[in-house]
Order: structure tokens, then sequence, then C-alpha cells
């Protein structure tokens, strides 16, 4: 009948689409009112609208400025350490402003399953003009709003604050300035300190103690190779952005004088072949040929962050914000959280920058003004004391205090808040000092590092090519 | 039986209209901005071939994604219909194990790709992985990091996908079905083995589906970014680079669109290609 299968099957569906057009001319009415429901439902049901309070008093205040919808999109959802805090805020938010006392501005959130997802959104979005109201701008992406004037210069609203201003200080509103027109294009919410945890028990049976030099760090990790107390001395990891790794590298850099802390203070440095960075990839080639366990090369976050956790490594680098996972019955056996001390870097260095933080993208002044009360809600003081209490994330100023609850629930974010003022060199993680490109390159560049197929000098040069790629990218 | 083309159109229109605002105009616009610079947050501005121009004289990591894509192309194109057909002729004897292993080898198929590299991930990892503890046991020594050794990425990862053709296996055996059983009954009659009715009378009735089932892996090939960024993202280097995951890092790490777009329109001349190619060869669609 058919001569091949592709004939006999499209006979089939043509038959079928002519039965189908008899039963829906019959079914016309119920198809119509059934397809006008789904319509219907699809558009009520897009985003998620976080739910108003009702206003106590009654009525609303006919004074108050009309209300306004906010297009907010975040990433810190689900298991991420401050989706609570970012909860938190939300709810707070909309109770705050809520028609009643202050003006009604409605929080239309949606959610992103990771931040690398969020960034990837945040520049698709930007080519058809539909960013949200409020964003945060890594990766490279406030670099590119800026340059093409869509990001909002929000100096005019915080001198219009005094108290307000002094609430972020003057280093986190500099932070925000370091652009070529001196505008204020992001507010941060917290400073980035970052040491390394250890093991105090492994240590104790290695016999050493906080390392104050590079050399001594080496030492340390050869010693506890040699003693057994775990299976390597440190956790490292090159899978997604190498962060643990990176960490470390930055550190060496950082702290290799007045040379190398320049370079990690540098916005995309203009070559990677400086003698500092090419002799701290040496070290970290070495650490990742001898002092880590095996599936360092290419292990993402949790599972260096496991190593470590299990007693299997005596060294982490990571934020305070890790500390909770150590008391987390599903994260380290019990009485774990004892054993971990926190240290700084050798040569008493540290991670220290302020978090990238919130931009207003361009639209009406009505949304821009309500965008920066959403970021002003969030930076505050109150704002950096939900960020300190729920996320572990160090404020922007000293006056900030941890509540005697965190004190008593953290005492290792204390006691690394002590070692603060101690700290003789601040320098920046690599993604700062680098293009995106190049940050990118260093994943998959450091396996042929650490199997010795690249020389440190030959990956620097490869990053140096990577940078140019990048459409940000300029020759200095 | 005559079908009224009113109808025909009236019933093809929606599709139509669906693939002209889902595929049409998204190809139109990709192959359009790839002759401006367009980045991200930025308007596009025509540039002529200036794009095409740099992915081949200035992006060195074009050519090597370019050669590792037409290389899986070619093993899909070969050793995966290769383990498919072979699967089917075993599978169609109706054994007592025949059932059994069509389902097992259906369960990759079914699961996400995305999943079956995080899978692997975690069989191959060299600390814990069970297939490093195996070989341990068995007595191999210094074992490789199967993902990030420059001598091993590449198998690993093809490893990954290429012997999973459990949809050329169903795909054939539906086809097998429609083979009239007064053919096969003949060459038995005539004293044909096993092994000479697969190759002289199955095989050459099955080429149309073959064929159809080798266009299908040869081009999924140029949609291969999930099990790569869950695995060796490209790496180490670029020896497990292909045009997708170039593609994706030249859009969304280095913000260059327009760059991007041109590596897509290189990516579907390469599929067109591919499928003219495989076409010709089996004569698919022609009459046996």
């Amino acid at each position: 009948m058919f001569n091949s299968s592709k004939q006999a099957f499209v006979a089939i569906e043509i038959i079928l689409l002519n039965k189908i057009g008899g039963v829906i001319m019959k079914l016309k009415s119920v198809v119509v009112f059934a397809l006008s429901v789904a319509m219907a439902a699809s558009v009520i049901g897009c985003a998620s609208k976080i739910a108003v309070p009702q206003a106590s008093s009654l009525g609303t205040n006919k004074d108050l400025p009309a209300s306004v919808t906010l297009n907010i999109t975040t990433f810190r959802v689900g298991t991420h350490n401050a989706a609570v805090a970012e909860t938190r805020y939300f709810k707070e938010f909309q109770e705050y402003y809520n028609g009643v006392d202050r003006q009604k501005i409605i929080l239309n959130v949606e959610e992103m399953p990771s931040d690398s997802e969020y960034y990837n959104q945040l520049k698709t979005r930007a080519s058809s003009n539909t960013l949200p109201d409020v964003f945060e701008g890594n990766g490279g992406v406030l670099e590119l709003a800026v340059q093409n004037k869509i990001a909002v210069d929000m100096r005019k609203y915080v001198d219009a604050d005094p108290q307000y201003k002094a609430e972020l200080g003057e280093g986190a509103i500099a932070d925000g300035s370091k652009w070529d027109d001196g505008g204020l294009y992001n507010i941060s919410y917290g400073l980035q300190a970052i040491g390394y945890f250890y093991n105090k028990e492994m240590y104790e049976k290695a016999g050493i103690t906080v390392p104050k030099t590079w050399d001594e760090w080496m030492s340390n990790l050869e010693k506890l190779k040699t003693s057994g107390v775990c299976k390597a001395p440190i956790s490292l990891m090159t899978g997604e952005n190498g962060w643990t790794t990176n960490l470390v590298l930055a550190s060496i850099v950082g702290t290799s004088g007045e040379a190398g802390n320049k370079f990690m203070t540098t916005k995309y440095v203009k070559t990677f072949t400086a003698p500092e960075f090419v002799n701290a990839l040496e070290k970290v080639q070495t650490m990742l040929q001898k002092y880590a366990l095996p599936d360092a090369v290419g292990s993402d976050y949790a599972t260096a962050a496991n190593h470590f956790l299990n007693k299997e490594t005596a060294i982490f680098p990571n934020g305070p914000w890790m500390t909770p996972d150590f008391s987390n019955p599903e994260k380290a056996a019990a009485g774990f959280a004892n054993k971990v001390g926190i240290a700084l870097y050798p040569e008493d260095g540290s991670i220290s920058q302020f978090e990238r933080g919130y931009s207003i993208a361009k639209s009406t002044s009505e949304k821009e003004d309500a965008a920066f009360n959403f970021i002003r809600f969030k930076t505050n003081a109150y704002g950096q004391k939900i960020h300190l209490e729920d996320a572990g994330v160090l404020p922007l100023t000293s006056k900030i205090e941890m509540s005697a609850e965190l004190k008593e629930k953290n005492p290792l974010l204390v006691e690394f808040v002590g070692l603060l003022g101690n700290i003789k060199y601040k320098y920046q993680t690599i993604d700062v000092v680098s293009y995106p490109t190049s940050m990118n390159a260093m994943t998959t560049l450091y396996p042929k590092l650490a199997d010795g197929s690249l020389s440190a000098q030959a990956m620097a040069k490869q990053l140096d090519l990577e940078a140019k790629k990048d459409a940000g990218y300029v020759i200095k | 039986m005559k079908i009224k083309l009113k109808w025909l159109i009236i019933f093809l229109f929606p599709a139509t209209i669906v693939f002209g605002f889902i595929y049409a105009i998204s190809v139109t616009m990709l192959i359009t901005t790839s002759f401006t610079d367009l980045v991200a947050f930025s308007k596009p501005k025509f540039v002529g071939l200036e794009n095409y121009i740099y992915i081949f004289t200035g992006d060195k990591q074009l050519l090597k994604a370019l050669s590792n894509t037409v290389i899986w192309m070619i093993l899909q194109a070969t050793i995966h219909i290769f383990i498919g057909v072979l699967a089917a002729l075993i599978l169609s004897r109706n054994k007592f194990y025949s059932k059994f292993v069509k389902t097992v080898y259906m369960l990759p198929n079914i699961v996400s790709s995305a999943a079956i590299g995080m899978l692997f991930v975690m069989l191959l990892n060299p600390s814990y992985g069970f297939v490093n503890k195996a070989l341990e046991v068995i007595g191999f020594q210094n074992l490789p990091n199967w993902f990030s050794d420059s001598g091993t990425a590449f198998f690993a990862v093809t490893v990954t996908w290429l012997p999973f053709a459990a949809v050329v296996t169903i795909l054939v055996m539906a086809e097998m079905t429609s083979i009239d059983s007064s053919i096969l009954e003949a060459t038995t009659i005539d004293g044909a083995t096993e092994f000479q009715k697969n190759i002289y009378i199955i095989l050459p009735l099955m080429k149309n589906i073959i064929g159809t089932t080798t266009v299908l892996g040869v081009t999924s090939m140029l949609q291969k970014l999930d099990i790569l960024m869950m695995t060796t993202k490209g790496g180490p280097g670029d020896d497990t680079l292909n045009l997708p995951i170039h593609l994706y890092n030249t859009a969304f790490v280095a913000n260059r669109f327009a760059r991007a777009n041109s590596i897509g329109v290189i990516m579907i001349i390469l599929g067109l290609f591919a499928v003219f190619l495989i076409n010709k060869l089996y004569k698919i669609g022609e009459n046996q």
C-alpha cells in the first residue's frame, strides 16, 4: 500500500487531522472556553508575587505616590546559604512599603537556579531591554551596563540621605564609584573578608602551627602529608570557578610585596605574566600535584568541602559564611565545629573587598526611585544586620555589631572578626582582577598545569590571550 | 483518497506558524546579527564579514572545536550506529533475555544528559569513583583522572554517549517488523544462515531507517553541550572543546553575541552538509 513507512505515517497524520477537525467543529464552544481559561491562567501565573500584607489601619494613604511594581530576580534560593536572608528581605520590605505609611511597592520576584544562570539571563535580557529593575552586575555585567548607559547613577539618592550614607561608609561608596565618570553605579551589601579554615586536631597531631610565611605553609603541607593524619593536606578544586585554588593563588600573589599586592588590587590586570603571578602559579602547581587529593583537579566546591567536613583534608580556604556548616549535622559529624580553626593567610594576608552589590536599570523615574528604596532597605544598617545574622556576611562598617546570640552560636565568626585588625595585606579575588574570559579559562587550564603539560609561564600567556576575547577588553 | 487542500492548509497552518515564530525568525535573526558587532547590552552595528574573518583567522579555538565536533560526528555515524543496529539484530531474535536487555539498554536514554554527566563524574572520580576502585582491586595502579588528564579526557567524554544507542535499536527493530515474513522464510528455505540473512536481506531493507538514525545521531553531536558542561567544560585546555561549548563561551562569557551567532551559522551549515551527505550515501527515500 505504501512505498515507505514515511508515506504511511503522513497518510495516518492527515486522516487523524481530518477526524480531529470534525470533532473540534462540534466542540467549538467548549474548546474556545477551555483555551480562554488556560490563557488567563498562564498570564496570571507567570511569576510569583510576594503576598502583600494587609494594612493594619483603615484604607490607604491617598497622599502617597501611586504604587509601583518592581521586577526583581534572585539566585539566593533553595540551598543557597543566603536564601533565608533573601526571603526575609522580601517579606519585611513589603511590610515596610505597604501603602499605608509609605508608598506601596510590590515585588515581582523571579527565581533563578544558580548565579551563572542569573548572569546569563541578564545578558540576554539586556539585549531586549527587559532587565530586572534591580540587578547584581558581577561577571562583567555591570561594566557593560555602565558602558552602554543602562545603569543608573545612584549618587543623588545617597547624598540626599546622610544617615544612610554614614551606614554605607566611605569605603563602600568609594568602591561603588570606581567608574570613569565617577558615578555611583553599585551599592555593596557586605564586606568579603576571606581566610582559611584548618583542622586544629590534625595540626596538633602533625606538630605544626599556623604558618607566618609561605615557606612555612609549604613546609606544613609536607608535614601534614608525611604524618598521615589526613588523606591530603589541602582541599583544592579546579572545577566550577576554581574557588579554593584561586583563593590560595590570590593570597600568594597579594602578599608578595608591593608589586604583588598592587597586582591583586588592580581591576583587569595588564598581563598575567608578571613574575609574582607566575611564581604563585608554580606554587599552586606543586600543591595540586603533591598536596591535594586526586579529584581536586576538575572537582566542584561541594566535593572539596565534603573532603574537609569528612576530615579527609586539613585545610579549606573559604570565607566565614561557611562556619554554620561545621555544626550542621547534615554536613559534619557532631563536635566537628570545635576542631576547626580559622586563620589569615601567611604574611597576614586576607581577601578584603566589598561585594559588588546592587545596581538599578534605567527605567521610569518612579521605578528608579522605588528600586533605590529596595536597595537601601537591603544595604542600610538593618539590612546589613540581616545579612550578618542570617547569612554570615560581614557588614560594610564596624558600626554593625554582632548580637550576643550570634556570638554564642558562631564563635569562629567572632574569632575571624578579631583577626581582621591584624591584616597587613588586603587584596581581591582573582575574578575581580581578571576578565571573565580569563577567569573561565583557568578552569580548563588548571588540569594541564596539574599534569605538567602546561608550565606556569605558558598558562599566564594563555590567560592574556583569553583576556583579549572579552567584549569589555580595553588595551592598557 | 482525495484530501481537500483547504483542510490541509488549515490544519498545517498552526504548526507552520509555530515553526515560523520559533525557528524561522530565530534563524533569520541569527544570520543577520552575525554580520554585526552585537555584544551584551549594546545595539548592533553592521560590520560585514568581520566576525567570520576573525573566527577563521584569529580564533585558534574554533578550529579545535570544529575538528572535535567533526570527529564526534564521524564516531556517532559509525560506531554508535553500528552498536545500535547490532543490538537490534540480536534483540529481534526474541530470546528469553530480549525484553530485559531491551529495558536495561534503554535506561541511559531515558535519563537526562545532564544527569548522565553527573553520574559519570561520580563514577570516574579518581578519589572515590567506582571505576578506579574496581580497577585497583584487579591490580591496576596509577589510574588517571579520567576527565582531567589530557590523555584520557576525550575518550572518557565520548564514552558518556557513544555506546548508548537504544534509540537506534528501537527504531531499527520497529522497522524490522515491517519486513514481509515470506522473504525471510524464502531465505531459510534457500539455506541462508542467520548471518547471511542479516547481511544480504535485513540490513539492505533497513537502509532508510539506518540512514535516518544516522542523521539523528550525527546532528545530535551539534547539540552536545549538557554532558560536556557537567564533565570537562571543553578542557583540559581545549581537548574536549566542541562548537556548542565554544559558542556558549563566546556568548555568555565573552559577551560577544554576534561572534557567537556566526559560530551558530557555521554549525547550521555543518549540520545541513551532514544531512545532505548522509542522504546521498544512504539514498534515503529512494525505492529499494
